[in-house]
């Protein structure tokens, strides 16, 4: 009953909600529209409940690292301390806090972008050691790549109208159609994981392993 | 140079993160601790928010008393944390990867496989013929059941290179999307902080 109740449960909220998208939209059937549309916004609300126990979790790391005075206490301090004063003031004055957003401008902001840009180095760097071209298809892939990295950059169209020009119908054509039937694949993984899910054979969302 | 308090922050925010390119070091660590702790606290408060707007406040203002069973299921999922019921955290998790699992499953099947075939058989131009071609040789590779030999062959062949070449795409595009990021950094250090650059 505490294993199989949470499977017959997730399979009825997910059958609903398919099915919410796929009838007709008759008066018969408009208890699951309705039902449907309600699931879906507890969805949102259960959700934000489950964003707080990662940040619970994160917390309790962070506090028994500072009360057992790990060496890295003092960044955990840091964590802690920011995350502390954000939470208040986000939840006592509303995001239009001066220091609110003084924190998610100054801070927030200009780390995210710095993080993702110095991803730049090592994908420069990845690519430096992995791009041997050795075989027809590592020589397509290579050519590829340049020709969309100077079609993106004004130095490119200074070369030649060549490049801004292949690299928009590379990115149009072949990409798309690359692009297309991977996700055609993953479409159809998603649908046999989920009936794997609604017959019980995997419930390791449950925490339970077969 | 400018002296302006946030943009000093600011600035220094950014060379302690870049610092790491050249190597893990304490400035480096605090603004990495500083970011995950103000990234984790904006999104306790914006799931705030949402608990706010969408439950408490149909609640409280139209009397809409059906809220409190996705708030209790929300404060069921705490139940982890005690050792003899933590069983109990498996039904709100069940609901919501049930909900999950519904939306991801209808968006699959319309928006990732039904649209885009449709999409895929509107043949109007060369280019929509090379398309077609290109995903049916896409799909081809993927088929696994019985491996196509002669001049069948080819098709799954061509597949293969259709996909290094959308694989060079997504690779160029990326580092171009991390490039103008990085120019971005680069323009506000030496700009507006320290206006060495116009």
């Amino acid at each position: 009953m505490k294993n199989s109740l949470p499977v017959a449960i997730m399979t009825v909220i997910a059958l609903i909600i398919i099915l919410d998208f796929f009838v007709a939209d008759a008066p018969s059937v408009q208890w699951i529209k309705q039902s449907g549309l309600v699931l879906r916004s507890w969805g949102i609300v259960i959700a934000a409940f489950a964003m707080g126990l990662g940040a619970v979790n994160l917390l309790r790391r962070h506090t028994v690292a500072i009360s057992r005075r790990e060496p890295e206490a003092l960044y955990s301090v840091v964590l802690v301390g920011s995350m502390v004063i954000i939470i208040i003031l986000g939840i006592a004055y509303g995001s239009d806090h001066p220091t609110y957003s003084f924190l998610f401008s100054n801070i927030l902001s200009p780390a995210s972008a710095t993080m993702y840009a110095s991803i730049a180095f090592y994908i420069v760097t990845a690519a430096y050691r992995s791009f041997h071209a050795r075989s027809f298809e590592s020589w397509v892939l290579l050519i590829t790549a340049v020709i969309v990295m100077l079609g993106k950059a004004p130095i490119g169209s200074v070369i030649s109208g060549f490049f801004p020009t292949a690299a928009d119908w590379i990115q149009a054509i072949p990409n798309t159609a690359g692009m297309r039937a991977i996700m055609m694949g993953a479409a159809l993984g998603v649908v046999s994981s989920a009936v794997k899910m609604f017959l019980g054979l995997d419930r390791t969302y449950l925490g339970l392993r077969d | 140079m400018s002296l302006d308090f946030g943009i000093w922050v600011e600035g220094l925010v950014t060379i302690a993160m870049l610092s790491y390119v050249w190597k893990e070091n304490p400035f480096y660590r605090i603004a990495e601790h500083l970011y995950v702790g103000i990234s984790a606290g904006h999104a306790v408060v914006m799931a705030w928010g949402n608990i706010r707007d969408a439950a408490v406040k149909p609640m409280q203002e139209e009397g809409q008393l059906v809220w409190i069973i996705p708030i209790l299921l929300g404060v069921l999922l705490y139940s982890r944390y005690f050792k003899g019921i933590s069983w109990i955290a498996r039904y709100p998790v069940a609901v919501m990867v049930g909900i999950g699992t519904g939306v991801a499953v209808r968006g699959a099947i319309h928006g990732d496989f039904v649209q885009q075939i449709s999409a895929t058989i509107s043949v109007g131009s060369v280019n929509d013929i090379l398309l077609l071609v290109f995903v049916i040789a896409s799909l081809s590779y993927f088929f696994f059941s019985r491996e196509l030999k002669g001049p069948m062959g080819t098709v799954p062949q061509l597949g293969r290179t259709v996909l290094m070449v959308a694989f060079g795409a997504a690779f160029g595009t990326t580092v171009m999307g991390r490039m103008a990021l990085l120019i971005g950094r680069i323009q506000f250090v030496l700009g507006d902080w320290l206006g060495i650059m116009k």
